[in-house]
């Protein structure tokens, strides 16, 4: 058993691939790791610094084969894929053809009904580059860097991502207080006003209950506005 | 700068975005659907429209399109054959290598984001500002702070002289630093420029203009007294004021017209000097003084000043007829 301090953009499957899991769950589920699974219960949403422990990879299982003859094996790993609604304001952008592709996969597909890119992805990516060849515009995603919604982080990157960044390109800036606890900065606080304004909550600008909840269908469930 | 041969866009930022594996995320590419029905002409939607109207119209099209706008603005049919002037290039016009980038959704957002902001702090011919930093840079497009030499990557020679008479921001002017003054290798001259965020060099072509054809208003209103000066630039049409708008951003002073000397077109050949000569034209034809006789007189067209403010001249005319035509209330009339 060894302690693993999780770095930025990693995610449980890419951990467990780099230390030669072939299944998350191997880690996520082990009794050491309670706390940390009960503090992060979406294990692909996770943030740098988490502490993990990292069990001891069990010996290779031994299989006995015959020569001369054909063997099947079947592993079970789960599958990794990418989710991603895309949007203009409300509308979907359905049936829109994309192109996904990193330095070792390439997929080539359509957005449904909804919007929806929805496409297996290796579990060590933790980069990638989407684009729609209709409207020739294309996005570097960041594949297990989003933080969780608890994270001032996690908060601005769905802002960020629903499109109520500072339109003055100064993008977010992450605030570190006196105690070293991140603090919401200003150009999140107009961010969080103009989302709260857009979805009908009490324009604040502080991040409360009522908006992590809109945020979280809008962004982590999908829910229509 | 002379961005002839080059992509103005090339390198612009790629919007980033964060996401989990097996977890779903919502993500926003405004400008890529809805409906046309903003009336605001610079939002992104619009922009987009109307740039892709103008390369829907093709190379024939465009060009015809071109020459007509250019008979108002007083240029021959084939255009200007040089430099940063030509508005022809490769059979085609060559304002279209910008309606290209503007056609993308990435281009018009982060053209609009930036057209936005410029006409909020600054009161000026937005469409001209468009073509002319078109031409000068990448900074139509530019959304990061990554920052730039005002004279090397843009042409803003003395920028430093004059950033704080640009009625800014100071949360703006604060961020433009001194870069030593070095002599140009293309003109020879000191330059005082600053280095500045990318995103901001559209702001400093629209501050200048403004600054500088106010100074050229003044100089009018001095050499004509205050009410015919005014007269005279209330009587410019919508064509002549652009260009010398154009004109002022390119070259603000110039030495003062000496008939005695005759014609000095060159790199002396400011606003001032054009002023001054086409003033000296009309006395010795017997005519009352019309500015507007900056689209009429071809002789200016010696001057690089006068043919590259009418050629942006022209573009913006292009682009502004673009946005007129696809304009919501533009397809509602068109209705029976």
């Amino acid at each position: 058993m060894r302690e693993y301090e999780v770095r930025k953009g990693e995610c449980l499957a890419k951990i467990a691939s780099d230390f030669g899991f072939a299944d998350f769950r191997e880690i996520y589920n082990h009794p050491a790791n309670a706390e940390f699974k009960k503090k992060r219960p979406n294990p692909f949403v996770i943030k740098a610094g988490d502490r993990l422990s990292i069990p001891d990879k069990p010996p290779p299982k031994v299989y006995q084969c015959e020569t001369g003859k054909e063997h099947t094996f079947v592993m079970e790993r789960p599958e990794t894929f990418l989710s991603i609604y895309l949007r203009d304001g409300h509308k979907p952008l359905a049936n829109k053809d994309y192109i996904l592709s990193a330095n070792d996969f390439r997929a080539t597909g359509r957005t449904d009904e909804n919007g929806l890119v929805n496409q297996p992805v290796p579990a060590r990516a933790t980069s990638a580059e989407l684009y729609l060849p209709d409207d020739d515009i294309s996005f570097d995603l960041r594949i297990g860097d989003l933080d969780p919604l608890t994270e001032v982080s996690g908060l601005m990157q769905r802002l960020e991502n629903l499109g109520f960044a500072s339109d003055d390109g100064s993008g977010f800036v992450l605030d570190d207080g006196d105690d070293g606890v991140e603090e919401i900065g200003t150009a999140t606080t107009e961010a969080l006003r103009r989302f709260q304004v857009e979805n009908g909550l009490e324009p604040s600008g502080e991040k409360n209950d009522e908006t992590i909840t809109r945020l979280r269908a809008l962004h982590d469930k999908g829910v229509q506005s | 700068m002379d961005a002839e041969e080059d992509d103005p866009f090339e390198g612009m930022k790629k919007k980033t975005i964060s996401v989990a594996k097996n977890t779903p995320a919502v993500v926003t590419v405004p400008g890529t659907g809805g409906d046309l029905h903003d009336e605001d002409p610079l939002s992104a939607l619009r922009i987009r429209t109307a740039a892709q109207a103008g390369r829907d119209l093709g190379r024939d099209g465009r060009l015809a399109l071109m020459q007509t706008i250019g008979a108002r603005f007083g240029v021959p049919p084939e255009g200007f054959p040089t430099g940063q002037s030509r508005i022809y290039v490769d059979g085609d016009i060559r304002f279209e290598q910008t309606l290209r980038v503007l056609s993308r959704a990435q281009g018009s957002n982060a053209a609009s984001a930036n057209l936005k902001r410029t006409a909020q702090l600054v009161d000026t011919d937005i469409f001209l500002v468009l073509t002319t930093t078109a031409r000068e840079c990448q900074g139509l497009t530019a959304r990061d702070s990554h920052t730039v030499d005002s004279y090397r990557e843009g042409g803003l020679d003395y920028l430093e002289d004059i950033k704080d008479h640009l009625g800014l921001p100071k949360s703006i002017v604060g961020k433009w630093t001194r870069i030593p003054p070095y002599e140009s290798g293309e003109t020879h001259h000191r330059v005082h420029p600053c280095e500045i965020p990318m995103r901001d060099q559209i702001l400093g072509y629209a501050a200048v203009t403004r600054l500088n054809f106010k100074n050229f208003q003044a100089h009018v209103k001095k050499e004509l007294g205050g009410a015919a000066g005014q007269a005279l630039l209330d009587s410019l049409s919508k064509e002549s004021k652009s260009v010398w708008q154009a004109y002022a951003f390119v070259a603000h002073g110039g030495t003062p017209f000496d008939p005695h000397v005759g014609p000095h077109h060159g790199q002396q050949f400011g606003v001032i000097s054009a002023f001054g000569y086409l003033r000296h034209l009309a006395f010795e034809a017997g005519v009352p003084f019309d500015m507007n006789a900056i689209l009429t007189t071809p002789s200016l067209h010696h001057t690089d000043y006068v043919r590259i403010s009418k050629a942006r001249a022209m573009e913006a005319a292009f682009f502004e007829q673009m946005l007129t035509q696809t304009a919501p209330s533009a397809g509602a009339s068109s209705e029976p």
